[in-house]
């Protein structure tokens, strides 16, 4: 979204360098890439009225104040929300989910082509959750969208995704189709982060750690792997190379992960042989 | 072992100090009466949580989870209003005068909070705060409090104990100050211990060390627990018992596997059957429709029957019964009574 700026690297859209000469500028890119906070009350403006949130984007590229108004009645009605019922309310008289719907509804006002997600449902109540999420898929369907969806919660992350990329202090440890990272992770931080997860059957309980220790400061990260602190196979040449993220022989396309005990010859006494 | 009767009725009020449940709540009610509405946080929570037990009360924010827990702690604004019995080890908390309360925090009950950094103070060092609450309750020395403390850091798991004594809160990581919220919650030994999401701000695998760090103690302190949480796999991971709260009531009550498995109430199934995990991918999510109620305004009948598939009439007209389906199983709805096809319309 640019909000921050990035201190190196390049950002691609659709193919089209972003703020480049030759690429798209920013404002484009907002009009197509739209974002969902994680608390629907920070991120709604306590001034306004809900119709006057949603129409604010479109009103501002343009759009005539009766168009805008016909705009605000169908997105309320597509999130499931009553217009008439619901559009001159202001946030504080909505639930933490009907404010969620609104931000999604304002999210798609500019009729955008991706949306990011970033933990849109973590801060609500199960019942609430399971409702917001089935709206998602279903509007994801409906419009053709594409969703960047951030979030630490596993269960949630299974069911919504095409394709994962886990993420350790700052840098991607393993990325692939979810099927294959959920039944098949490779690296020894994915693998533990499944086993942390919380068993729903008081028959099948957590017997051991699955991981030690606290992630370490992203002020002085350690080097070489970042998660060598706290894997129980790292050894010397962990410490002194950083690992790659690479695709591994057997690994599906578009699948990679970053160890070295996925990389023929990387001195890891564990890695794996070329030809497997 | 049995010692002299040297009176009966001191002998008797002995016993049933020994046998008195860890926790009794009978018929609990809090509201909170401010001017302009009064919010019925706990409409009539009755439960008996043995010694050595860990129950959950599952619930979703609102449900008067927290609030339930606080009245055990004796924790409360000036503005709310309580009725009914709490009783801790025996020990009439509703009626003690604040400092008799305040006697009991540590050494009968304590608690551990959701977020450990605004628990803590942040200009006392960690064994600091942990001495002063044993200097306190126990009234011994500075030295042999801190003693103690490094004890406590030990027995939480706390990685160089000595050195994390000097630490300020604000030099540990969240999984390190929920541990030693823990030690601090464990200083005087308390028979109940209460724990209000204790692990929600954590990360998922500092999660399951700090559950399977609860566990530990409590089967070697052998003290009770009340935990408190919304997330079903945590509570399926630590309860021997689970009561899934709405609206200020409890709706269902039993063993963790009666819970889960064997649920009876819809509220129950909704929650379950919603909260997303493993292998549940492509299907559309089952959902409870609706919000819950608005605490400041309850409808009359059973709180959930708006939201219900199965409400009759009835169910918007009177209360749900409780019904005992065993022994510490019970269920708030009128689909669990024994003759329920008589009831429809």
């Amino acid at each position: 979204m640019q909000l921050i700026v990035p201190d190196s690297g390049t950002l691609v859209y659709d193919g089209d360098p972003v703020g480049h000469m030759r690429g798209i500028s920013v404002s484009a890119l907002r009009r197509q890439v739209q974002m969902v906070f994680q608390d629907s009350f920070a991120s709604l403006n306590p001034r306004l009225t809900i119709a006057d949130s949603i129409s604010y984007a479109p009103r501002m590229h343009g759009l005539a104040r009766a168009d805008a108004e016909a705009r605000v009645q169908r997105l309320l009605r597509e999130v499931g929300l009553s217009p008439t019922q619901y559009m001159r309310r202001y946030p504080h008289e909505l639930s933490g989910g009907q404010r969620q719907r609104v931000n999604i509804a304002r999210a798609l006002a500019l009729e955008p082509k991706l949306l990011i997600l970033d933990e849109s449902v973590s801060a609500l109540d199960k019942s609430v959750e399971a409702q917001v999420l089935n709206l998602l898929v279903e509007l994801k369907e409906k419009f053709d969208l594409t969703y960047l969806f951030i979030s630490h919660d596993l269960n949630v992350v299974e069911f919504v995704s095409d394709h994962v990329m886990v993420m350790y202090l700052g840098k991607v440890v393993e990325t692939g189709p979810v099927d294959e990272v959920y039944r098949n992770a490779r690296h020894p931080y994915t693998r533990a982060l499944l086993k942390s997860k919380p068993s729903f059957d008081p028959a099948k309980r957590t017997r051991e750690l699955p991981l030690a220790g606290d992630p370490p400061s992203p002020l002085n990260p350690p080097s070489g792997c970042r998660f060598r602190t706290r894997c129980s196979l790292a050894e010397g040449v962990c410490a002194s190379v950083e690992p790659v993220l690479a695709a591994t022989p057997d690994s599906p396309p578009r699948y990679q992960v970053a160890c070295h005990m996925f990389r023929p010859g990387s001195g890891h006494t564990q890695a794996i042989s070329e030809g497997v | 072992m049995v010692q002299p009767n040297t009176s009966s009725s001191t002998s008797a009020a002995a016993a049933a100090q020994v046998e008195a449940p860890a926790v009794q709540l009978e018929d609990l009610t809090v509201e909170f009466v401010r001017r302009e509405r009064t919010v019925k946080a706990v409409n009539g929570v009755s439960l008996t949580l043995a010694r050595g037990e860990i129950m959950t009360i599952l619930g979703e924010s609102g449900s008067g989870k927290s609030v339930t827990l606080r009245a055990l702690m004796g924790l409360m604004p000036d503005y709310a209003r309580m009725t009914g019995k709490v009783s801790v080890m025996g020990r009439d908390v509703a009626s003690m005068t604040r400092d008799e309360r305040a006697a009991i925090r540590g050494p009968v009950v304590s608690m551990v909070f959701q977020e450990p950094m605004t628990a803590l103070d942040p200009v006392f060092t960690i064994g600091d705060q942990i001495a002063e609450i044993i200097m306190t309750h126990e009234g011994i020395d500075k030295r042999s409090a801190t003693k103690r403390a490094l004890e406590l850091l030990e027995m939480v798991s706390i990685p160089s104990a000595a050195r994390r004594l000097k630490n300020y809160p604000h030099e540990m990581s969240g999984g390190m100050r929920q541990r030693a919220m823990i030690a601090m919650a464990l200083a005087c030994r308390p028979s109940v211990l209460l724990a209000d999401e204790p692990t929600t701000a954590l990360d998922v695998t500092v999660q399951i060390q700090i559950l399977l760090l609860l566990r530990q103690l409590q089967a070697e302190l052998g003290m009770a627990v009340v935990f408190v949480t919304h997330d079903v796999g945590v509570a399926a991971e630590i309860s021997d018992r689970i009561s899934v709260m709405y609206a200020g009531r409890l709706v269902e009550t039993g063993s963790v596997t009666e819970v889960l498995a064997e649920r009876r109430h819809p509220y129950t199934s909704g929650l379950l059957s919603s909260t997303v995990h493993g292998g549940m991918r492509g299907k559309p999510l089952e959902m409870i429709r609706g919000q819950p109620p608005n605490l400041a305004t309850l409808p009359t009948g059973c709180a959930f029957a708006q939201r219900c598939d199965f409400a009759i009439e009835r169910c918007h007209k009177q209360d749900a019964p409780n019904v005992e389906l065993g022994v510490g199983r019970t269920v708030r709805c009128i689909r669990a009574e024994p003759d329920v096809r008589t009831l429809t319309n």
